[in-house]
């Protein structure tokens, strides 16, 4: 699983000492930790949605709009799970739903971009939790980017003035029985709704 | 010998049939009781944050289609996975000088149907008021097998123009425009006479 990423960061790398022709041509982002977060959705007895927190989370991606192409690796901290109510979190974490202690890591890893009008409308890739990799299909709510340099305040205080900021909210489905976390299927539901919300900053170009 | 029987009949009846037009009491329970939020960071991503506890009763009458309630929400327990954010929050909403309760008093339930299509009251706290009716997005009841109880839950919507409760983050924060409430909300039926406190509730 850690060479499942490694190998993906491996792949993203080279890509930076290309030759950048204007606009068109791969970018590369880093995650902003402070806007990158996996929100899952899960139906409670068909009443209420059980909903909780991951993240941040850590990653690269790369974009060639031009192209039609990208390419992206995130590791996701299962540690940092966060339902609001640490009951929950310690029996979510159990070895029969997220295995925390035996997987304390998920990652998406994923190659398949589709582009309209220069955005990523749709991501598709490997998901792998509790060891096992699933495919999944993000879909983009929104997608959008600005000029940093707009936010002096903090761009200053981070060092981003002028990097070009990138994100937007996508959405995908999962079913938790395919990973073997099938406690309490089927009144808690299989169905899991990822919402990941999703910011990331051009890396500055080598010179 | 015939009324046991009719005694046993009627609590299943009770239990499974909301025909019966009478008032029931229900207590939210904490684990499945939340008040998230939502709101666009710079028009790019949507940020999600959640109010941690949230407490209450509720009384329903489905067949009569009526029912009202009162939760409170703890503003000083807003956790959005940023401490930062959070600190400029609790400032922004009064809640910075320890326990910040809010109320939302619910003064009527709409039903389309035996459930409730909106939840309209008050939500109020140190002198701040805002009307706020709360659409279902869906809602159910059932049989717990834990609690051997009936539950009855499910998701509500609103949106708030952070203006109209005075709140104003500074602008470093790039939170903008309406702020999209989404509660989680599950309640156990109270029998007659239960006392009504906070309950750690499983499942």
């Amino acid at each position: 699983m850690r060479r499942t990423l490694a190998a993906a960061v491996a792949a993203l790398t080279p890509l930076a000492a290309l030759p950048l022709a204007a606009a068109a041509a791969p970018q590369l982002f880093d995650l902003d930790p402070e806007q990158t977060f996996v929100q899952f959705e899960v139906r409670h007895f068909g009443a209420s949605t059980l909903r909780g927190r991951i993240g941040p989370i850590r990653g690269e991606v790369m974009l060639d709009a031009e192209a039609g192409r990208g390419r992206l690796g995130l590791v996701i901290d299962l540690r940092t799970l966060d339902t609001g109510l640490k009951l929950l979190d310690a029996r979510l974490r159990q070895a029969d739903l997220l295995d925390v202690a035996g997987q304390p890591a998920a990652y998406f890893v994923a190659e398949r971009f589709r582009f309209e009008q220069g955005r990523p409308v749709e991501v598709t890739g490997e998901f792998t939790l509790r060891g096992t990799g699933v495919a999944l299909t993000l879909r983009a709510l929104r997608f959008a980017c600005l000029n940093d340099a707009i936010d002096a305040i903090n761009a200053s205080a981070t060092g981003d003035a002028g990097r070009r900021r990138c994100g937007g909210d996508f959405e995908g489905e999962v079913s938790r029985s395919a990973f073997g976390a099938s406690f309490g299927v089927p009144l808690v539901a299989d169905r899991v709704r990822l919402r990941v919300q999703v910011e990331a900053l051009q890396r500055p170009q080598p010179r | 010998m015939a009324r046991p029987a009719v005694a046993a009949l009627l609590l299943v009846l009770a239990t499974a049939a909301p025909a019966i037009a009478a008032p029931q009491d229900y207590q939210l329970t904490p684990t499945h009781s939340f008040v998230h939020f939502e709101w666009s960071h710079r028009g790019l991503s949507t940020l999600s944050g959640r109010f941690d506890v949230v407490r209450g009763q509720l009384r329903m009458d489905r067949a009569a289609r009526s029912g009202g309630g009162l939760v409170t929400i703890r503003l000083d327990r807003v956790n959005t996975g940023r401490p930062a954010l959070d600190a400029a929050l609790r400032q922004a909403l009064d809640a910075d000088g320890g326990e910040a309760p809010s109320t939302f008093r619910i003064d009527g339930l709409r039903f389309a149907g035996d459930a409730p299509a909106a939840a309209q009251g008050h939500w109020s706290w140190r002198g701040r008021e805002l009307d706020l009716t709360l659409q279902a997005v869906h809602f159910n009841c059932y049989l717990n097998p834990l609690l051997r109880r009936e539950v009855c839950g499910g998701d509500f919507e609103a949106t708030v123009d952070p203006a109209a409760i005075g709140v104003a983050l500074p602008a470093s924060f790039g939170l903008q425009g309406p702020i999209r409430l989404r509660v989680q909300v599950e309640a156990i039926r109270q029998e007659p006479g239960e006392p009504q406190e906070p309950q750690e509730a499983g499942s």
